[in-house]
């Protein structure tokens, strides 16, 4: 039995939390996955509409939270980027996506034994101080681009937990 | 962005003007030093995200990301259509793409064997050559404009002026 650490409990957690508000809208072969150069394995059919999201948790931020004191706040950054098979899709998909993370969403602590998740409680909130919402661009043609490249957008999350780490 | 400047009290009027007055001065030189620091941030995350040896390798892409001040109006850091110029992938670097994978093209991984050798992995870099060679792993996503924003918008939060902030 093991346990995940912060970094992949706030990673585990989009995840979830968007795999679950996709389902709950009605939105369907949208694969969640969090390593970028496995969405290059997934299918992205125009035809199906089948379009993926990668979501990485990058560089986070560490300050000090009172001067004298070993305490910091932590500030990880998040890349969410989605792509999708029409620019209608990707632009449906971002704003819904900005729409979930205003509210911020559940931060869950993980429990494994192997490369299973046993059990998760949660404890507290993500909060997300800041979005950036930018289209990829290229600067070539699209239909020089391979389909994966496209049609894609990028989501970049600043985020906080909200509490003092000791 | 916008720079926030709050005042804690009861000052008023004159007494906010004569504080942005006297630390007008400090706040336009904190500013400008700023574009320095986020131009050697972007270059840093840049050289330091690269995985294969770079001893001697050219570094096109940090070479043309500067700084440019602007008189009373700010700076900018990377001019777009000097890195178009000088260094085409720079968006494929940021962003990771795939349009690479598939082509064909002549060269060898050097230093290293010329055969495929699983311990050699990411020890040496593709130079021209004879052996052909078909690209199968897409350009992963390095992501450092938006690691320097968030640099930037850090550095901006920490601004202190004057004895209250």
């Amino acid at each position: 039995m093991s346990v995940y650490r912060i970094s992949r409990n706030i990673e585990s957690s989009i995840i979830e939390f968007i795999q679950s508000e996709l389902s709950s809208a009605g939105w369907t072969n949208i694969t969640v996955e969090k390593t970028f150069s496995r969405i290059y394995g997934i299918p992205v059919e125009t035809f199906q509409k089948q379009a993926a999201i990668c979501v990485r948790l990058e560089d986070t931020q560490h300050q000090q939270a009172e001067i004298g004191e070993t305490s910091t706040n932590r500030f990880p950054l998040v890349l969410i980027d989605i792509f999708a098979t029409s620019d209608g899709q990707r632009l449906d998909l971002k704003d819904f996506l900005v729409q979930i993370f205003k509210k911020g969403l559940p931060y869950f602590e993980y429990q494994t034994s192997g490369n299973t998740i046993t059990s998760r409680i949660q404890n507290g909130r993500i909060r997300v101080t800041k979005i950036d919402d930018v289209p990829v661009s290229f600067g070539v043609d699209k239909s020089s681009l391979e389909v994966h490249d496209r049609y894609r957008h990028l989501l970049t999350l600043e985020t906080s937990l909200g509490r003092v780490e000791g | 962005m916008p720079l926030k400047i709050k005042f804690f009290g009861s000052e008023g009027f004159k007494e906010i003007n004569e504080f942005i007055e006297k630390h007008d001065k400090s706040i336009r030189a904190s500013l400008k030093s700023l574009g320095d620091k986020t131009a050697e941030e972007m270059k840093n995350i840049i050289s330091s995200s690269k995985v294969r040896p770079q001893a001697g390798e050219p570094t096109d892409l940090e070479d043309n990301i500067n700084v440019e001040h602007f008189p009373d109006k700010g700076w900018g850091v990377g001019d777009i259509n000097q890195l178009n110029e000088k260094a085409k992938y720079w968006r494929a670097v940021n962003f990771g793409s795939k349009h690479l994978v598939g082509t064909e093209t002549h060269g060898h991984f050097e230093p290293g064997d010329p055969k495929p050798n699983p311990e050699e992995f990411r020890k040496g870099r593709l130079k021209k050559g004879f052996y052909k060679i078909r690209i199968q792993n897409e350009i992963p996503a390095m992501n450092y404009i938006q690691k320097t924003v968030n640099f930037l918008r850090r550095q901006l939060l920490n601004l202190k002026f004057g004895e209250r902030q």
